[in-house]
């Protein structure tokens, strides 16, 4: 019987990729969000100003 | 300003988490071994789940699109956008890690293959899709031109899935027959096709999450545009 080759590198790279692309998407989700909720206190600040 | 997380929401994230974790560890302690890839054949079961997740996308995208024509509800090009967005990135992840993939039983990480050729047109189509959003100007105009576009686009997404079917290629079917070239092809135990079935169920859970939680962001986005705009 033949041994199972040696391919455990391109299984690491491979999960490497799809894991990390995943966390990096669910990441930019969390980044926009935090970006977003900046802008809003900005317009509020700026809405404060305005009316004073 | 933006609205709480909803507490559905919020189990869907864990719940997802949870499913994602248990995918994982079947794939790792349960699915069996293939004897003449190797551990690599692994890449399999989350391989086809994003790909799956990226197709289902794209076509929950083009009814989004269709409802929006239709309607002309915001609603439902937001709800377009997150989708073709999440379709994008999970389709990605399945082109590169099918390349990894085919390095070491293919022996190259990229060949001129109907299956290969097809997909790779599919994600260049909604890359473009997602850089036009950006540089038109006019929002009635660019969403006009964007359900258009996400239901021409999936055209694609039919003829990429048929490709390993249809055409000589040496991309394998698992389910279903696979072509006479096809290279890399393997007999499926019971116990690979509960993992890769899982891991699909898995990442719809997921899809979910993630459609719901970047249509919050798109309906976000609008929010404070016609805030900045009333100011």
């Amino acid at each position: 019987m033949e041994p199972i080759p040696d391919t455990s590198f391109y299984f690491y790279l491979g999960y490497a990729v799809i894991l990390g692309g995943m966390a990096l998407y669910v990441l930019s989700l969390f980044y926009r969000w935090k970006k977003l909720r900046q802008a809003w206190e900005e317009l509020d600040e700026l809405s404060r100003l305005e009316e004073y | 300003m933006p609205t709480k997380r909803p507490l559905a929401l919020r189990l869907l994230w864990v719940l997802s988490l949870i499913l994602i974790l248990a995918a994982l560890a079947m794939m790792w302690f349960y699915a069996p071994m293939e004897r003449t890839m190797g551990v690599v054949q692994k890449i399999f079961y989350f391989h086809v789940a994003a790909n799956w997740l990226g197709m289902l996308s794209f076509a929950v995208a083009a009814v989004m699109a269709i409802l929006h024509l239709a309607t002309r509800n915001p609603r439902w090009i937001h709800l377009e956008v997150a989708a073709v967005e999440i379709g994008w990135a999970f389709s990605l992840i399945g082109v590169i890690s099918g390349s990894i993939w085919a390095r070491p039983i293919w022996n190259t990480w990229w060949t001129a293959d109907p299956r290969l050729n097809t997909v790779a047109i599919m994600v260049l189509l909604y890359t473009a899709y997602l850089v036009l959003r950006q540089v038109m100007e006019e929002p009635e105009k660019r969403d006009r031109f964007s359900s258009v576009y996400a239901i021409i686009a999936f055209v694609t997404v039919p003829l990429a899935f048929l490709s390993a079917r249809l055409y000589r290629t040496i991309h394998p079917t698992v389910i279903g027959s696979s072509s006479s070239v096809a290279s890399g092809g393997f007999a499926m135990a019971p116990a690979m096709r509960t993992t890769m079935f899982f891991a699909l169920f898995a990442f719809t859970v997921l899809y979910v999450t993630l459609l719901w939680e970047r249509y919050r962001l798109e309906v976000a986005y609008q929010e404070l545009a016609k805030a900045k705009s009333e100011l």
